[in-house]
């Protein structure tokens, strides 16, 4: 299967701030991806890179094109949505499907148009008088309508209630996604797509420190509740965090075996968000959990 | 192609407000002004005089149309004209003329309702003129008014060129004058001594020039130094780059909608505002019988005044671009109050310049770009360019616009703006946000 992203050594400056750490990783089709970071990690720049909205060091092939040389044409395959609400205000719904038809040619109207029959909004109404949930569904509506290889979604859903999050992720995978079709999704709400997801990458300050399939790491990375007296035990087996809530302590381990955590209580398969806040405060707090 | 045109229709959406809503209230504004100003200045004896004196000039007018030119006729002795008027009165002219030159034209209006105006006005050889005005109403006794005028100009106004419009029982005032008896008094001149018809048609040098002074000067830089920043300001840059549109095409298309679209909005309305002006006239002139407005439909003379006005506003455009390369610029590289780096920052500059180094090459050179159609070449658009054009294709104004075309500074500053052009669409492509 072809690689969607090939990135050799893809980093990138701002002045002296490394935002992104020299990256060599290849993206096939057909995965939905979240890259999971803290604020300022150098998620968006990564993405940015993607979409040929920055420059970068390095080199990067997105679709087989240079993606800060040719955006125009690659925006052909490719359809992001950078943040909530960045649709043009003035704009009424229905002209913007008129604009979006007239410069995308990939792009069905009527099947726009068709979606948003479905909701309560109106075809005539400002885009600055819609909510942010309806700002949203108006965005799905037309990127849903473009036939596009690799779907980016920066932060697609931030500030909307759980509903329109749910709403959201359901319709992208229902009616966008297939196996020859790929999605990079980054938010910070990662327990609510964690089940949507077939891969995850971590960034933590600028560096690429994990990307594996959801199953892989299902494997790889464990917990276990472990009792007092048998702490020196599991700590000899450098656990990657170790957490104490209500009298109970959960360690985290990398790579040791299910029969060996097995001895110490029932392993647990361990949550994106955990394994997030573990990688990102191994440095700082491994070995002062009590 | 079609993307391009989509992207243009995108910027005029967006600048409705300054594009299209503004300039059709000034066109508006114009077309009023225009027409009382010009049925005020029916009224000024000066502006009849004028005309006369520059009568050498003014041979080539062509005939009035049929329904006036009897009012107008040769030397006939006696000529009678009945026409109805839209409200049904019945007009009936009369136009006696001695062969000593002594006229007398006789003029009964019967209206619908039953009242009567005779109206005589006689004019002796020497210039004496009177005019008697005798009105009779159904319920009323007869009132009748006199007006004497004599070349010398014993009733003239001072020169007070108000545009004062009243409208009662009367008539119709103009400037404090009986319109009807304005127009008795331009009736009675004698043939050939007519108001100078391309001095109508000029008034579309006036309403295109106007608006597309207006557009010039604040649509345009208005329209540049926003359109490269709001769209990062609401951050909407980030959906029109998520779609298969290159920078290149969105900065040109922001460029020549707000240039090149603008004029071309300027122009029509212009056009416009103008044949509505000649149809407001001509209906007017109908109505109180003054016969020479024929002459403003000379379409040869009009075309040819849109043709140049055309030509000079693209020069003009051309002329100024490299100024409205560097609003645009501006517009793509602030990152707030693209106005300070786009107005301020080259007023500084100037002020700098003039300080350090005692020279004002930057404000001779935004102030001759800008204002160019104001100083220089407005002045080669004169009525007296389009005087005779029956005799000849172009017009006067015409080689002093094509030389325009030609100047070296023109071509330089164009030369300018494509660096600065290529300088935006580098900015918009390195800064998303």
């Amino acid at each position: 299967m072809m690689n969607i992203v090939e990135a050799n050594n893809l980093a990138k400056k701002y002045g002296t701030k490394q935002a992104l750490k020299p990256a060599t990783f290849s993206i096939p089709a057909g995965q939905i991806l979240g890259v999971i970071g803290a604020n300022g990690a150098g998620k968006s720049t990564m993405l940015n890179a993607l979409l040929g909205l920055t420059s970068y060091d390095g080199t990067l092939n997105v679709l087989g094109k240079n993606p800060y040389a040719e955006r125009a044409s690659l925006m052909n395959e490719v359809c992001f949505i950078a943040d909530v609400a960045t649709l043009p205000r003035w704009l009424t719904v229905d002209q913007l499907i008129n604009f979006t038809a007239g410069l995308h040619p990939a792009f069905d109207p009527a099947a726009a148009r068709a979606r948003l029959a479905k909701t309560n909004i109106k075809l005539g109404s400002k885009i600055k008088t819609l909510s942010k949930g309806m700002v949203a569904q108006v965005h799905l509506a037309i990127v849903l309508a473009i036939k596009a290889r690799l779907l980016v979604l920066d932060e697609p859903t931030l500030g909307l209630d759980i509903l329109n999050r749910r709403g959201f992720y359901d319709a992208i995978i229902s009616e966008y996604f297939d196996e020859e079709r790929t999605i990079i999704i980054t938010t910070h709400q990662v327990e609510e797509i964690e089940q949507i997801l077939s891969h995850a990458m971590i960034i933590r300050d600028g560096e690429v420190i994990l990307y594996h399939s959801l199953d892989e790491l299902a494997e790889r990375y464990m917990a276990v509740d472990v009792e007092e007296n048998r702490r020196a035990e599991a700590d000899a087996l450098k656990p990657l965090m170790k957490r104490a809530v209500m009298g109970r302590t959960s360690y985290l381990f990398d790579t040791v075996g299910h029969d060996t955590l097995a001895t110490f209580g029932t392993p647990r398969r361990v949550g994106l968000a955990d394994l997030f806040v573990a990688l990102n405060q191994t440095d700082t707090t491994q070995g002062d959990a009590k | 192609m079609s993307a391009f045109i989509t992207l243009i229709r995108r910027e005029v959406l967006d600048h409705k407000g300054a594009m299209l809503y503004t300039p059709l209230i000034v066109a508006a504004l114009l077309a009023i002004f225009a027409v009382s100003g010009t049925i005020s200045l029916w009224g000024n004896p000066d502006y009849v005089k004028l005309d006369t004196s520059e009568l050498g000039r003014t041979t080539a007018v062509p005939s009035p149309p049929p329904a006036l030119q009897p009012a107008f006729g040769s030397a006939d002795i006696t000529t009678t004209t009945t026409n109805t008027l839209p409200d049904n009165s019945v007009v009936t002219k009369t136009l006696s003329r001695s062969s000593d030159g002594d006229e007398e034209s006789t003029t009964v209006t019967v209206s619908p309702d039953g009242s009567k105006e005779i109206k005589t006005v006689a004019r002796s050889s020497d210039g004496d003129t009177s005019v008697t005005l005798n009105k009779t109403t159904p319920d009323s006794k007869s009132s009748s008014t006199s007006t004497a005028t004599s070349p010398d100009g014993d009733t003239k106004d001072s020169g007070d060129y108000n545009v004062n419009i009243q409208s009662n029982d009367q008539g119709i005032h103009v400037g404090g004058k009986n319109l009807a008896d304005v127009a008795s008094a331009l009736r009675t001149l004698p043939a050939g001594q007519r108001i100078d018809g391309t001095r109508f048609i000029g008034a579309g040098l006036f309403t295109i020039g106007v608006i597309g002074v207006f557009i010039t000067l604040f649509t345009i830089p208005f329209v540049l130094l926003s359109s490269l920043y709001d769209e990062r300001q609401d951050r909407s840059i980030l959906f029109w780059k998520s779609l298969p549109v290159s920078d290149t095409a969105t900065v040109m298309s922001k460029l020549v909608s707000a240039t090149f679209v603008s004029i071309g909005i300027a122009f029509s309305l212009g056009i416009i505002v103008h044949v509505i002006y000649l149809v407001a006239l001509s209906i007017l002139a109908g109505h109180f019988g003054i016969p020479d407005i024929g002459e403003a439909w000379h379409l040869p003379t009009i075309f040819t005044m849109w043709f140049d006005w055309l030509l000079l506003l693209i020069e003009y455009v051309l002329m100024a671009l490299p100024i409205y390369a560097w609003f645009l610029f501006a517009s793509a590289w602030s990152s707030s109050k693209p106005i300070l780096l786009g107005i301020v920052g080259p007023m500084a500059a100037g002020l700098l310049e003039f300080i350090l180094l005692h020279t004002h090459y930057i404000g001779d050179q935004f102030g001759w770009r800008l204002g160019y159609n104001l100083s220089d070449q407005l002045k080669s658009l004169s009525i007296s360019s389009y005087s005779g054009l029956s005799s000849k294709l172009f017009s006067d104004a015409l080689g002093k616009i094509l030389e325009g075309y030609l100047r070296p500074d023109l071509w330089i500053g164009v030369v300018v703006a494509a660096g600065l052009i290529y300088a935006t669409i580098e900015v918009r492509r390195r800064k998303a946000l």
